[in-house]
């Protein structure tokens, strides 16, 4: 971690994963939930 | 030689079933089990007059003939199977005066396949108590059989429902529902299939898998040209008929019973009588409110207090442990502070829901449902929609799927659409912030203006949610009805462990869920925080050195100044910057608009959004409150953070539809884009507009 380069790969790795998650979260069209409980927050609201 | 009759003694479980056995056999019991199966079967003998004498069996109870278990099927298989030695000449129905209603619907079952059957109507005893009056002779009339009033504790009406039985074959094997009504087409194939059956049989024969003679479902098919449904179309003609047979039971109580609260005596009654009084009704809920809101606020400070120290001290020690680098800080001024924006609200969030819990537990919510139904009908809105208003506290992804059971599209529709207005816990991180920023501390008659404005902003939400329904009543031009029915449960003690879970449950839903979307965010913002396009960014220290050179600043003073400036020139800030035209008139700076605008996700973003900007540069311990409470208005001077900037933070969140999912659940429940459009447009602008006005007149 000392390495400024090393540092900047794991901050764009993070920012890979957070954005990749979001697409997946929001943009991505999802399967049919019917049925499935959806619990407070466990669905993002 | 004394003849012999068969009677089955058939009800819903505790209706005092095998009491009335026992009053009518005595001492001439057997006990012993089905062939085949280990469920109890009861039988006795009851002398009925000289020549006849009775062979009672006590079945076991079941709620109705569309059984689900072993026990329950033992009593379809008896009154399907004529060849049975045990089948009744008479069938005697044991209900209970308090839950006339749902014991009805296993007596027009067994009514309509035609075999003499015999209402007892028990505890008898407990209509005084209750106010409950029966209009016998209408109910025997509409019911088409006899009625016998019994009470096996008192011992009364046992002699009339012996000289009831005696004379059986005096009572209407007439049918209470014509099976046809079900469905016609289906029902008028299965009659040319099977021309000698009776239909309702045939029915339940088909629908329950039941043997009966040689004959099952599978190989009704087989056997003849007649082709049944597919097993969901089925079960959808079962629902049809429990609500056709309910649609019947409901008008023939409607004159058959009634209850008089105002006659009632026991506990149960008179405390329904108090807590859903027309007037101290409201005015109990209304204080219930209040102390519910008190209690958040007063403690919750504490842990609260610790855990956004906790935060502060974490970020600041990982920055010291770390080498310096551009990943410690997306840790420790992204992360964690993004983190901790909702860390801190796990004790208000838990709180809330241990209130809600308790409620719900202890009785009292389904009370509340019955007086806001009284409510909700003026406003043109169905008892049903209730239920999802009030389960929108939550959240109003899973209030909005509750509007299913509504009937009337229309009313549905409008419940769905104004179900985002309810006050969900996604906006408490926000109301709270702002509020232990704008409103004093103070109190009045040892009630807090804190707790008094979160309660107020409640209410405003509802109110909200309410109002635009009536306006959207007005406009749909709603002319069909549903009718609402609660059950209204005993009053209990709330279970611990109930309450526990619940609260353990919904706390860890709230910060999981929301905590993966707000780390994430917090990355990414923290990203478009930490750099920026061209020179103004990247030259951010020699362009704020050779500003201030003639000012003599400290280091301090100077890194603030240099911090600043790459904010303002940063991916975010130039983002910032360009929306904050529109927000200026609302009294946001663009930090808060960006706030505003990665909380379209979900609403609770807003304030890890917030506690992520200002990190960001920011080498103080300090905890987010503090941060947010420093912040300074650009143009004006004095905090950012001040009465009419946070009243009217609170009324944009008070109205605004930040939620993409419930657009996401709209869309799929209403199966169109064009609601949750309309949603998003008239609630951002409603919200627009009363954030305008309430800043520019308090400003």
């Amino acid at each position: 971690m000392e390495s400024p380069v090393i540092q900047k790969v794991l901050v764009g790795a993070a920012l890979l994963i957070a954005v990749g998650f979001l697409v997946y979260k929001y943009i991505l069209p999802k399967k049919s939930k019917a049925g499935k409980d959806c619990g407070n927050g466990s669905c993002g609201c | 030689m004394s003849k012999h009759i068969n009677i089955a003694l058939i009800g819903n479980p505790n209706t005092g079933k095998t009491s009335v056995f026992n009053a009518l056999t005595g001492l001439n019991q057997q006990v012993g089990n089905y062939p085949g199966i280990t469920v109890e079967k009861k039988q006795g003998i009851c002398k009925l007059d000289r020549n006849l004498k009775a062979h009672i069996i006590d079945l076991p109870g079941t709620y109705s003939l569309n059984a689900s278990s072993l026990d329950e099927n033992v009593v379809i298989e008896l009154l399907l199977n004529k060849n049975d030695k045990d089948f009744p000449d008479v069938v005697v129905v044991v209900s209970d005066v308090e839950n006339l209603k749902r014991n009805l619907l296993l007596f027009t079952q067994i009514k309509d396949l035609e075999i003499p059957t015999i209402l007892a109507i028990n505890m008898a005893d407990r209509m005084s108590y209750k106010g409950i009056s029966l209009d016998i002779p209408y109910l025997e009339k509409h019911l088409k059989t006899k009625i016998a009033l019994i009470s096996t504790r008192k011992n009364s009406g046992i002699a009339e429902l012996k000289e009831t039985i005696q004379s059986y074959k005096d009572i209407s094997t007439e049918p209470c529902l014509n099976a046809s009504e079900i469905d016609s087409e289906y029902f008028n194939r299965l009659r040319v299939a099977f021309p000698n059956q009776l239909l309702y049989k045939l029915w339940l024969v088909i629908t329950q898998d039941v043997n009966f003679g040689k004959t099952n479902r599978k190989e009704i098919d087989a056997i003849t040209s007649f082709k049944t449904k597919s097993e969901g179309d089925l079960k959808r003609l079962q629902q049809k008929e429990t609500i056709k047979r309910y649609q019947f039971i409901n008008e023939v109580l409607k004159i058959g019973k009634t209850v008089d609260a105002s006659q009632a005596k026991d506990l149960r009654t008179r405390m329904d009588r108090i807590l859903t009084h027309k007037i101290f009704g409201y005015v109990i809920f209304f204080f219930i409110l209040l102390l519910i809101f008190q209690a958040i606020y007063d403690w919750s400070s504490v842990p609260m207090d610790l855990i956004d120290t906790a935060f502060a001290n974490l970020s600041e020690w990982v920055k010291d442990t770390l080498p310096p680098g551009d990943f410690t800080n997306l840790l420790a001024e992204g992360i964690i502070s993004g983190l901790g924006g909702i860390v801190i609200f796990i004790p208000q969030i838990a709180f809330l829901f241990l209130f809600i819990s308790v409620l719900e537990e202890s009785g009292y919510m389904s009370r509340v449902v019955f007086l806001m139904d009284r409510v909700m009908r003026k406003f043109g809105l169905s008892g049903k929609s209730v239920v999802p208003l009030i389960s929108g506290t939550a959240c109003a992804i899973p209030a909005i799927m509750a509007t299913r059971n509504i009937e009337s599209w229309k009313e549905r529709l409008i419940t769905i659409l104004v179900t985002p207005f309810t006050t969900c816990s996604a906006r408490l991180p926000v109301y709270l912030i702002i509020i232990s920023l704008v409103i004093p501390e103070g109190s009045i008659i040892g009630l807090s203006y804190q707790a008094l404005t979160l309660m107020l902003l409640y209410l405003i939400g509802f109110g909200s949610a309410v109002f635009s329904a009536y306006l959207l009543n007005k406009v749909l031009k709603i002319k069909s009805k549903t009718f609402f029915v609660v059950e209204m449960p005993n009053y209990k003690l709330p279970l611990l462990k109930n309450v526990g879970l619940t609260v353990l449950e919904k706390t860890k839903s709230f910060v999981v869920g929301a905590g993966k979307i707000i780390l994430a965010i917090s990355i990414v913002l923290w990203v478009l925080a930490s750099y920026g396009p061209g020179d103004a960014f990247n030259n951010a220290e020699e362009i704020v050195t050779e500003q201030y050179a003639s000012d003599n600043l400290g280091s301090e003073e100077l890194n603030k100044k240099i911090a600043s400036h790459k904010l303002e020139h940063s991916f975010i800030g130039i983002t910032g910057r360009a929306i904050e035209p529109v927000i200026r008139p609302l009294g946001y700076d663009w930090k808060i608009g960006i706030a505003i605008v990665s909380s379209f996700a979900a609403r609770e973003v807003f304030v890890g959004t917030l506690a992520t900007i200002y990190s960001v540069g920011n080498d103080d311990e300090e905890t987010i409150k503090n941060r947010m409470a420093g912040e300074v208005n650009p143009i004006l001077g004095g905090p950012l953070f001040n009465f009419a900037s946070g009243i009217s933070l609170l009324l944009f969140y008070a109205f605004a539809m930040q939620c993409m999912s419930t657009l996401a659940i709209v869309k799929k429940e209403t199966n169109s884009w064009k609601w949750p459009a309309y949603q998003l447009v008239v609630m951002t602008a409603l919200a627009y507009v009363v954030a305008f006005a309430s800043y520019q007149f308090l400003k």
